[in-house]
């Protein structure tokens, strides 16, 4: 624990010396590979530790999935038309931007239930995945903190090479 | 809109305090309940010297201050956004909060051929504008597992209504004016509303929910799809609009999925009034209909949806009259009782598929409907010829097939669609076949342009002697609010 907590801290200093513009090894490893891997983020004390990318997809199309808690995963989501946010919707829901927004559109006239909530702050979007049961969502690995957790997605973190939650700018 | 009521603030307090204890790098692949990986939430406040808060730039940055992928910035799809208030803490009030959004379309349609076609002097002789939909959505999100919502059409009708054939040979038009004891005596024209549906809906479980009240049959896509922004064409098939199914029921319904990796296979099971006169306030027999759904959805290859849909329910008319009897003492009394003018049993079967594939859309349903009539309870035939027949007992078979690709330019989707139905439950109309071509224009993701042109050959011209073909043109703009 000492040496983790060390480790982190060594990072976190070399982080804050740069200015923040220290990338992670995360970072550093998804690059190389090309494109943005997003890491997709829960509580840090959630028991999931993995997820589909199927099941990914349905979380964030309002379908229910719950955790091995028992929590229904809450999906939140980053503004409409956001780099990261069209990111996500293109390597997960297989959207473009405007194809999302006449599926939820659609949808809501179908009388299902609406979109996942947006939350237009990183620093927010973590602390609410940090306190609410069951909520996930998905950051650069950049913005990672220790307030959250990265989970795999089709059993790949973001610095493997064929991550499937990555996109190209 | 939002509507807040009780607000129940989840306030955390935790989350009203500092901001979080800076951007280090957690172990991604540690396990939550691992000795050596401790909740990393943990780990924080136990390295009160690490230089604290201090969030990355990009970590601060608001997600919606990052390049936009487009101009524009949309908001429609999103059911609410977290922020923090005033103080800096963060607002969670997951109160009920009711949503009111809604569609309506602007339509305009013209029966072409010869002004002798007498589908034209039935149904239009004009070209004609109008609004056809205004249907307004109240939903609200109950609590975590508690769900509700209320659809109401608003209508122009019956204000112009010409169904109904006097003996004299006129059509009597339904004159809804009235004077506007607001406006000095104005002469408006009131109309009416029409309750699209209105539920309560539990989920119990992943794989179940449980609704009731009054919904749309779950069969096929076209009812599903049921506003005019979501639907591709600007009218109806012809299976949909004569009921096939009942387009709605009141009565319980459960319904659920099951994920197996790509695969999707979810159910509906309904139990209802059934189809009546008067379904949506009461049965008017002791009979329930029963019906369901079973569909799969796959996503290894595009998206593609197979279903089967089922309904089976009994029919009933009757009027109540009441006499003047007596009772065992020979007092005159109240005596209540009805007569059943029609009663029959029916059953409904249906499939349908549906494909996605980048901008390609391809679905069709297929279905029939067939009834029994009680021959105690078989009604005379309602038309133009006046020779007493009965109605006979009928299956109607029917579907349609529709291809659409919405292309890259200008959002455009050209369409074509082909449909049937036999129409055997009235001798007015013979079996019909027709042809429609159409585009689709969405030029932003709440507005939908639409014109098609058809023509439907019928077999016959059926006993009213109306043409044996029908083209027609319409045009709509729908859209979302």
């Amino acid at each position: 624990m000492g040496i983790l907590i060390a480790r982190r801290q060594i990072v976190t200093l070399a982080a804050a010396a740069a200015g923040g513009a220290l990338p992670t090894l995360f970072t550093t490893a998804a690059q190389a590979v090309g494109g943005v891997a997003l890491a997709v983020i829960i509580a840090p004390n959630s028991k999931l530790t993995h997820i589909s990318l199927a099941d990914l997809r349905r979380v964030f199309t309002s379908e229910r999935i719950t955790d091995p808690d028992g929590n229904a995963l809450v999906a939140l989501n980053h503004p409409p038309r956001t780099a990261d946010r069209v990111g996500f919707d293109n390597a997960v829901l297989k959207m473009e931007a405007d194809v999302v927004a006449r599926y939820w559109i659609d949808r809501r006239i179908r009388g299902r239930a609406g979109p996942p909530r947006t939350v237009d702050n990183v620093v927010l979007l973590r602390r609410f995945v940090e306190k609410f049961s069951g909520a996930i969502a998905y950051l650069r690995p950049a913005q990672l903190s220790a307030e959250v957790r990265a989970i795999r997605v089709d059993d790949k973190l973001p610095n493997d090479p064929d991550y499937p939650v990555r996109y190209v700018p | 809109m939002n509507i807040r009521h009780c607000p129940v603030a989840l306030a955390l307090a935790a989350l009203t305090t500092a901001l979080p204890a800076g951007a280090q790098t957690p172990d991604p692949e540690k396990p939550a309940d691992a000795s050596a990986g401790a909740p990393a939430s943990a780990a924080a406040p136990a390295a009160p010297d690490a230089p604290a808060a201090v969030p990355t730039p990009a970590a601060s940055q608001a997600l919606s201050e990052l390049p936009p992928a487009s101009d524009s910035l949309a908001s429609e799809d999103s059911s609410g956004t977290f922020a923090l208030d005033d103080s800096g803490s963060l607002d969670i009030d997951e109160g009920t909060k009711l949503e009111l959004y809604g569609f309506a379309d602007f339509n305009y349609t013209q029966l072409l051929g010869s002004r002798k076609n007498e589908w034209r002097q039935y149904v239009a002789e004009y070209p004609s504008m109008y609004v056809g939909h205004l249907n307004l959505y109240l939903s609200s999100k109950l609590s975590k597992n508690w769900r509700s919502l209320a659809e109401v059409r608003f209508t122009y009708a019956p204000l112009g209504n010409e169904s109904k054939a006097n003996p004299d040979g006129t059509f009597q038009t339904i004159d809804t004016a009235a004077a506007d004891y607001g406006e000095i005596q104005r002469t408006i024209n009131w109309s009416g509303i029409e309750i699209q549906r209105v539920w309560l809906e539990y989920q119990a479980l992943d794989y179940l929910t449980i609704r009731g009240g009054q919904w749309l049959t779950p069969y096929g896509y076209w009812n599903d799809d049921h506003g005019s922004p979501a639907i591709v064409g600007v009218f109806k098939p012809y299976t949909i609009n004569d009921q096939l199914f009942p387009e709605r029921q009141t009565g319980l319904e459960a319904y659920g999925k099951f994920f197996i990796d790509l695969t999707t296979l979810g159910y509906f099971v309904t139990l209802s009034n059934g189809r009546g006169p008067v379904d949506a306030v009461r049965d008017l027999d002791a009979n329930k209909a029963i019906g369901g759904r079973l569909f799969l959805e796959t996503t290894a290859a595009g998206e593609l949806t197979v279903g089967l849909n089922a309904y089976k329910g009994r029919y009933t008319a009757s009027t109540k009259h009441f006499s003047v009897g007596t009772d065992d003492a020979g007092n005159p009394k109240v005596v209540l009782a009805r007569t059943i003018d029609a009663s029959y049993s029916e059953l409904s079967l249906g499939a349908d598929v549906k494909f996605l594939w980048k901008g390609l859309q391809v679905q069709g349903e297929l279905m029939m409907n067939e009834a029994h009539y009680d021959d105690d309870h078989r009604p005379r035939t309602v038309g133009f010829d006046q020779r007493p027949t009965f109605v006979a007992d009928y299956r109607r078979i029917g579907g349609y097939g529709l291809i659409g690709y919405r292309l890259p330019w200008w959002t455009l989707m050209p369409y074509g669609m082909v449909q049937h139905l036999t129409f055997t439950n009235t001798d007015a109309v013979g079996p019909v076949t027709s042809w429609t071509g159409g585009i689709n224009l969405r030029p932003t993701a709440n507005v939908v342009l639409k014109a098609e042109f058809g023509i439907a050959f019928f077999d016959g011209v059926g006993s009213t002697g109306f043409g044996s073909d029908l083209p027609e043109f319409g045009a709509q703009a729908a859209w979302a609010f």
